[in-house]
């Protein structure tokens, strides 16, 4: 579990502010549009991606999903500023969404208060007064109650001190709690992962492993590779060249993370990704028959609402559409 | 683990409701294998007040490996008569093909489709109807089709 996972159900619109789902979606990739793991810069273009997204993407086009400038894997830095603050991000959100959903639709409003009563702040805090619920705000950045007349020490101070009062919904109790439940989880992870000796080994940052031209290996050439990494085996030579095409991708894209995981959780991560691959296409999984009756409701609420839509002008979708390239055809021909 | 491109399209799903886009209609999308989508032609075009609908299916590559997008006759839709859509409502567009990009979303696909429709000159099939749909394969994606330059 790492945060990226805990945050994934997550969208930029959960935040009421248009700057804040820009913020948002800027820290996101837009392969997978989940907050950017391990994410490296295409040295050619400057986008950036998930290692792993555009590891997996490259094979089938050497270019940038986004630009279509020719690229290749030895193009891909680590992003290591852009990996820290999106870690940074990651964190204030928790915070940011922990707060009551009333004063989450407040803040607009919030925002107009603070910024209209900047002249007035300096009378207040010269006589301070009993802490009355008018003369707090809920901070724009943390969303912690604040009171009026400290808001700019508060953010100036990155967002330390000044609290009105302790947000019961941000008390410590809570927060204690789920933190010990989280750690249960990592240990009994890390008791599961740590099994075998070898599998607790990190990798080594400079230590990107190769291509393979699998064309001149031999079916037991191919198993040495698999099985010098204690991966599994079996299969004919094309589910062995799929297997250790995923695992290549997956063990440099884990050298691009800030800290790589171990070989044992990088195995794992191959089997989860082998099983999700394998599965029959009309077959529907447990955990995904699951997630779609936790979010029914939402579900149907979601398509009503996108059926609803029909209120906005041609001219605001023509930033979506700037990128797509249209063709024709006049000839077709079976493969 | 539920694979990445569940964990994708449900972003999508959130996202097809913020965009609010005019003419572009979720019909069903009751899992993360198939979707339609009901697309008009908004202001003027041969297609005025005509609805139709696209049929999305993922697979679990998705969005590596691109959607497979075809158009439906389902008794109320219909197969709109287009240079490059052909009868068993397959498309002929390059961003289905080797123009698909993963950073592409359902949204933006019907939003090329919906100008690919608006821009229609002819109510006709792409010349080579009757023998490309003769021997199509069952899904589009197993077409190479070949795409000229002509702006649409
Ligand atoms: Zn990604
Ligand atoms: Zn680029
Ligand atoms: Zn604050």
């Amino acid at each position: 579990m790492d945060p990226h996972e805990l945050a994934d159900v997550t969208d930029p619109s959960d935040f009421p502010l248009e700057v804040l789902k820009k913020l948002d979606s800027t820290f996101r990739c837009t392969i997978c549009k989940e907050f950017f793991e391990a994410p490296v810069l295409l040295t050619q273009c400057g986008h950036t991606f998930c290692s792993l997204c555009i590891r997996n993407q490259l094979p089938n086009k050497p270019e940038c999903p986004l630009c279509k400038k020719a690229t290749k894997e030895t193009h891909l830095v680590r992003n290591v500023m852009f990996g820290e603050a999106i870690d940074t991000w990651c964190k204030a959100r928790e915070d940011i969404e922990s707060i009551p959903s009333t004063s989450k639709r407040k803040l607009d409003d919030v925002i107009c208060i603070y910024n209209s009563t900047s002249e007035a702040e300096e009378d207040i805090s010269s006589k301070p007064k009993k802490r009355k619920t008018k003369e707090e705000v809920s901070c724009p950045i943390c969303f912690r109650h604040v009171l009026m007349s400290s808001i700019n020490s508060h953010i100036d101070n990155g967002c330390k001190g000044y609290l009105a009062r302790e947000d019961p919904k941000l008390g410590g109790s809570d927060k204690l709690k789920s933190k010990a439940a989280w750690n249960s989880i990592f240990k009994q992870d890390k008791r599961k992962i740590y099994n075998s000796p070898q599998d607790s080994e990190i990798p080594d940052h400079d230590s990107k492993l190769p291509k393979v031209s699998y064309g001149t290996l031999t079916l037991s050439g191919l198993k040495t590779l698999l099985s010098d990494f204690g991966l599994s085996t079996t299969g004919d030579k094309d589910a062995l060249i799929a297997r250790h095409e995923r695992w290549i991708a997956i063990y440099n894209a884990n050298l691009d993370r800030a800290h790589p995981k171990s070989l044992g959780e990088l195995k794992t991560r191959l089997e989860e990704v082998e099983e999700t691959v394998n599965r029959p296409a009309p077959k529907r999984i447990s955990d995904e028959k699951d997630w779609t009756k936790k979010n029914q409701d939402q579900f149907k609420s979601l398509i009503e609402q996108a059926g609803n839509g029909a209120k906005r002008k041609r001219g605001d979708d023509e930033s979506n559409n700037q990128n797509i390239p249209e063709s024709s055809s006049e000839r077709s021909e079976r493969t | 683990m539920s694979s990445i491109s569940s964990k994708r399209l449900a972003k999508e799903l959130k996202e097809f409701h913020s965009l609010n886009l005019v003419g572009v209609t979720l019909l069903k999308a009751d899992d993360f294998k198939q979707w339609l989508v009901g697309i008009e032609v908004m202001g003027e075009s041969l297609f005025q007040n005509e609805v139709f609908a696209l049929r999305f299916t993922f697979d679990s590559q998705y969005p590596i490996s691109s959607p497979e997008v075809v158009f439906i006759d389902d008794g109320v839709h219909h197969i709109p008569p287009h240079p490059h859509v052909y009868s068993n409502g397959h498309i002929c567009a390059s961003i289905l093909g080797q123009e698909w990009s993963p950073v592409l979303s359902v949204a933006s696909v019907c939003i090329t489709l919906q100008s690919m429709l608006a821009s229609c000159k002819a109510k006709e099939r792409p010349p080579d109807n009757d023998r490309y749909v003769r021997n199509a394969p069952l899904s589009p994606k197993n077409t190479r089709f070949h795409y000229d330059d002509d702006t649409v």
